[in-house]
């Protein structure tokens, strides 16, 4: 087999799925073709593989490391886009914002952490929404932080350059205008905007690695492609990590309940959650 | 829901209408602006337009003004689509009232996503 089908079932695939869930906690997505996924296509030139079963038994051959980790980094699913749902952006600009900044405005600091933020357009649209959010506020201390697994993805995100593809995913105009300039056929974030965001390279199932704490978290689409007990590992330290009474936002379709630590709340059109129990075993005294 | 794209390329149309299809929408279209105030005036409702910039006999700013200027027709949203890329074009057009801009070239994903920021396609 050459690259240009992916067999289900094939012992390159099973290699590469265990390989995925070990290191990188996900679970492979079997039914992907390898020639329409241009990061695969990019990682066999880069390896200077021409095959994925070459790949496979030079990674094979080879102790785990570097290798293995840009193997994995390239497999993550990283699709995403600016305000991206707008049913979620509308909940967290209506709803979660006004709330936190209602709850915070003793200490005047905000946190929000969008976690497995891809080449950082969740980031960006949550700087963009807390900004406007404080606009009539002010001494203010606010963050975002956008943390992936994918070292590609951090460094596209932390330069703040979209192509107009990119562009013309989600993003409102108003906005663009607001916040983007063009140079040659790029648009750069605009550098307040930068100075509220920060990246790092985070693999959410490694056990050695601290979350940060937050009082808004993103986590979109990521939970689904690991297995349980995973799920269940970082679902624990999220809870530790997000604040008393923050809150947790999934991805559509994607739910923690009881059994995870979080009590869903609806909001708007989506439902989002917050740690079940805060200090002293009482229910947070809490509504939107 | 309906869709007026009016664009002097009937290529450009043609392609926009497959796509407006595709995410349920009826489809009627025009090559200048003023082509696109006439089938504004026909009884069936038009609830997005999407209008290029450059045109002949009336261009897209020029259609923008009209529209805006008739109390029965200026609350349809308007997405200017069109391939001057630039910042300066996009908050020209917000000024001049449309609601949305997508810039050329245009995908399914790239306007399905610019529809629903206009509350459409959710």
């Amino acid at each position: 087999m050459g690259p240009t089908a992916w067999e289900t079932g094939s012992e390159q695939v099973t290699y590469l799925g265990e390989m995925t869930r070990r290191i990188g906690g996900f679970e492979l997505e079997k039914e992907r073709a390898l020639l329409s996924d241009p990061r695969v296509m990019d990682l066999l030139f880069r390896e200077k593989a021409g095959t994925i079963e070459e790949l496979v038994a030079r990674l094979r051959q080879t102790p785990e490391g570097p290798l293995h980790y840009n193997v994995v980094e390239s497999l993550a699913v990283s699709d995403t886009s600016f305000f991206r749902d707008n049913g979620v952006f509308e909940t967290v600009e209506k709803d979660l914002l006004p709330c936190m900044i209602d709850n915070r405005s003793h200490n005047r600091k905000l946190t929000l952490w969008s976690a497995g933020c891809s080449t950082g357009q969740e980031a960006y649209s949550l700087a963009i929404a807390t900004k406007e959010a404080l606009e009539l506020e002010t001494g203010w201390t606010w963050k975002v932080i956008g943390t992936d697994l994918c070292s590609k993805n951090i460094r596209t995100a932390e330069s703040g350059v979209y192509s107009q593809f990119d562009i013309n995913c989600g993003l409102p105009a108003s906005r663009l205008v607001a916040y983007f300039d063009k140079r040659k056929d790029h648009w750069y974030v605009d550098e307040f905007l930068k100075k509220h965001v920060s990246f790092q390279k985070l693999n959410l199932v490694d056990s050695n690695v601290a979350f940060p704490k937050a009082d808004i978290v993103l986590l979109r689409n990521v939970l689904k492609y690991f297995n349980p007990a995973r799920r269940s590992a970082v679902l624990a330290k999220m809870r530790q990590s997000l604040m008393p009474d923050g809150f947790l936002v999934m991805g559509e379709n994607e739910s923690v309940g009881k059994e995870d630590g979080f009590e869903p709340i609806q909001s708007g059109k989506i439902t989002v959650f917050r740690p079940l129990i805060i200090e002293n075993n009482k229910p947070a005294d809490f509504s939107i | 829901m309906r869709a007026l794209v009016l664009d002097d390329e009937e290529d450009v149309r043609r392609l926009l209408a497959l796509m407006l299809t595709r995410l349920e929408f009826e489809v009627c279209e025009g090559g200048h602006g003023q082509e696109g105030l006439d089938l504004l005036r026909a009884p069936t409702p038009v609830d997005v337009i999407l209008l290029d910039w450059r045109m002949p006999m009336m261009d897209g700013p020029a259609f923008l003004k009209a529209l805006l200027a008739d109390r029965a027709l200026c609350d349809i949203p308007v997405m200017m689509l069109t391939g001057l890329n630039d910042k300066e074009n996009v908050a020209e057009a917000l000024r001049l009232g449309a609601k949305e801009y997508l810039m050329k070239p245009i995908t399914q994903r790239t306007l399905r996503e610019k529809l629903s920021i206009l509350g459409f396609c959710r």
